[in-house]
């Protein structure tokens, strides 16, 4: 699977504060990844700088195998939709007359809003004025605005924001659609780690302006695994016991990490230890939520 | 840029711009009425050349404070409905600076082609001496629309670079007046002073008789140095304000 996008050392420095540090970004094709990052973090301004909207102070913006500048960047954009921080609208023209404005400026055919509208469900409110919309209704507006030309890649800020439980239900599924229905790859960031656990198949976390992890969500999810938990009267001797029979465990405030194990396993590793005059008193299993990791990659409290 | 600039009338739609224009040919209308009313024979034979005076006066106070509005609602739609990232991931942000100042330019050439409209209408109907001067309203048109237009393109930049409306809009205003105060002093004071540019170019002088209390208009020649330095003037503020609009971080 080849990189959609792929960052160098990528910084941004507003006066002299670095918001964005040495950002080595990869998100693969045909994902959603999920870029997830405390408020504050450098999510928007990361996003902006792959979009060309502001300008990195150091470092190198590759995609679709491209290195961008300013000379190739809109051709580049031409298979890129975009949603940042809020929707984008001329609140005193309806929906369409707004994908029209849109369409004509991509060069993409008009018979391509219907399909647009179709996909975010708008096409029964599409001669309302959009200054008339709900909120979700204009986040869907610049949805169908950003899928306009079929995108190879779509790039979405916080895409839930100020939407009802049902409209981030409904956001969710689109955004989880797009890979398989239309081929796209999705970058979406958000402060909720709910969020991009329930849509994301990649993760990268920033973290002031640090990427402090990228992998699959599954990598973030296996550390999030069960242990086991042992206290004995006498620890050292115990987890040298244990890692003569093979269980590497590690140590942590007066009790001994084992890793995942069957209860038929545990039981004789157990065993074993009462059979050196190992006292065990406390048997527990312990588990990471997502948070905790979250918590200890970002050093910062975790929106649910 | 056809495109762009079609567009920029796609999304102005409702915003009624053009009853701004009608707004002011009105009142220009009705002041030119009120003003030929009780002309005698003397004012008859010189009406052409009043018109050229008066209307230049006009300008400077009306015109400023039009190329504000119209700026500003050619821009605070890319403002308010935050636009402005949109449109920079799917066109050149100096194309769109050039077909939004193309389309409110528009505007303005409209307004002074009224207007000439109105000048001549009234002119004939209300007899003025001699045959309707020509040369000198398509010197009018010239230079009116060249004034505008550069003042039109200095409000565009303020409007775009800044959110706040009410900002650039003053400028116009305070503008406006500066122009008007200007005309009182020496022409070459005026000429540091943008919109100061309707008075150096105007195409008519007049004396007035402190005795006699008669009014007497004669043509004056045309300052091309001063068009010139407002040519210049516009291909700086352009330049600049161009740039700065590209330069722009969202």
């Amino acid at each position: 699977m080849s990189d959609i996008i792929t960052t160098t050392g990528l910084c941004k420095q507003y006066g002299k504060v670095l918001r964005v540090k040495d950002l080595d970004l990869k998100v693969p094709e045909g994902v959603v990844y999920g870029f997830l990052g405390p408020n504050g973090a450098g999510k928007s301004t990361t996003m902006k700088m792959l979009l060309g909207l502001a300008r990195p102070t150091a470092g190198t913006i590759t995609v679709f195998g491209r290195q961008v500048d300013s000379r190739n960047r809109l051709a580049i954009l031409k298979d890129v939709g975009s949603l940042i921080e809020s929707p984008s609208y001329y609140g005193h023209l309806t929906g369409a007359e707004n994908l029209q404005i849109v369409s004509t400026l991509k060069g993409v055919p008009a018979k391509d809003i219907s399909r647009v509208l179709q996909i975010v469900r708008l096409e029964n409110q599409k001669g309302k004025r959009v200054g008339q919309y709900s909120m979700g209704m204009k986040q869907r507006l610049g949805i169908a605005s950003a899928l306009l030309g079929n995108p190879k890649l779509l790039i979405l800020d916080e895409p839930t924001n100020g939407l009802d439980p049902a409209g981030i239900q409904e956001m969710r599924e689109l955004i989880c659609s797009l890979p398989q229905q239309y081929g796209m790859t999705v970058m979406v960031s958000s402060h909720l780690l709910s969020e991009i656990d329930q849509i994301a198949t990649y993760v990268g976390i920033i973290s002031s302006g640090e990427l402090v992890f990228q992998e699959r969500l599954s990598t973030l999810h296996a550390r999030s695994r069960p242990s086991i938990a042992v206290r004995t009267l006498n620890n050292q001797a115990a987890a040298l016991i244990l890692a003569e029979q093979g269980i590497s465990c590690l140590t942590q405030e007066n009790h001994l990490l084992l890793p995942r194990l069957s209860d038929n396993e545990l039981a004789a590793h157990i065993a074993g230890l009462y059979e050196r005059n190992i006292g065990v008193v406390r048997i527990e299993e312990r588990s990471k939520s997502l948070e905790d990791i979250f918590l200890e990659l970002t050093g910062t409290a975790v929106s649910l | 840029m056809i495109k762009a600039f079609t567009m920029e009338f796609h999304k102005i739609r409702r915003r009624r711009i053009w009853a701004i224009v009608a707004a002011l040919i009105f009142v220009q209308m009705l002041w030119s009425l009120w003003g030929v009313q009780s002309m005698d024979a003397h004012d008859l034979s010189q009406g052409w050349m009043y018109f050229l005076y008066q209307f230049p006066i006009l300008n400077s106070i009306m015109m400023p404070i039009i190329a504000a509005v119209v700026a500003s609602r050619l821009c605070d739609i890319e403002h308010k409905g935050q636009t402005l990232k949109l449109l920079a991931t799917i066109m050149p942000a100096g194309r769109l600076f050039t077909a939004k100042f193309l389309c409110g330019g528009l505007y303005m050439l409209a307004t002074v082609l009224l207007q000439l409209i109105v000048i001549v209408a009234v002119g004939c109907a209300m007899g003025f001496e001699g045959k309707v001067p020509l040369d000198k309203l398509c010197y009018y048109l010239l230079f009116t629309t060249a004034v505008n237009l550069t003042i039109l393109l200095l409000q565009q930049i303020l409007s775009l670079l800044i959110k706040n409306q009410m900002i650039p809009f003053s400028i116009g205003i305070i503008g406006s007046f500066a122009g008007l105060f200007i005309l009182y002093f020496p022409q070459n004071l005026a000429k540091f002073l943008l919109w100061g540019y309707y008075g150096v170019l105007m195409l008519v002088g007049m004396d007035w008789d402190r005795a006699t209390r008669i009014t007497n208009f004669h043509f004056v020649p045309v300052d091309w140095t001063g068009f010139i330095t407002l040519l210049i003037m516009f291909g700086v503020i352009y330049s600049i304000g161009r740039a700065l609009f590209i330069r722009k971080e969202m």
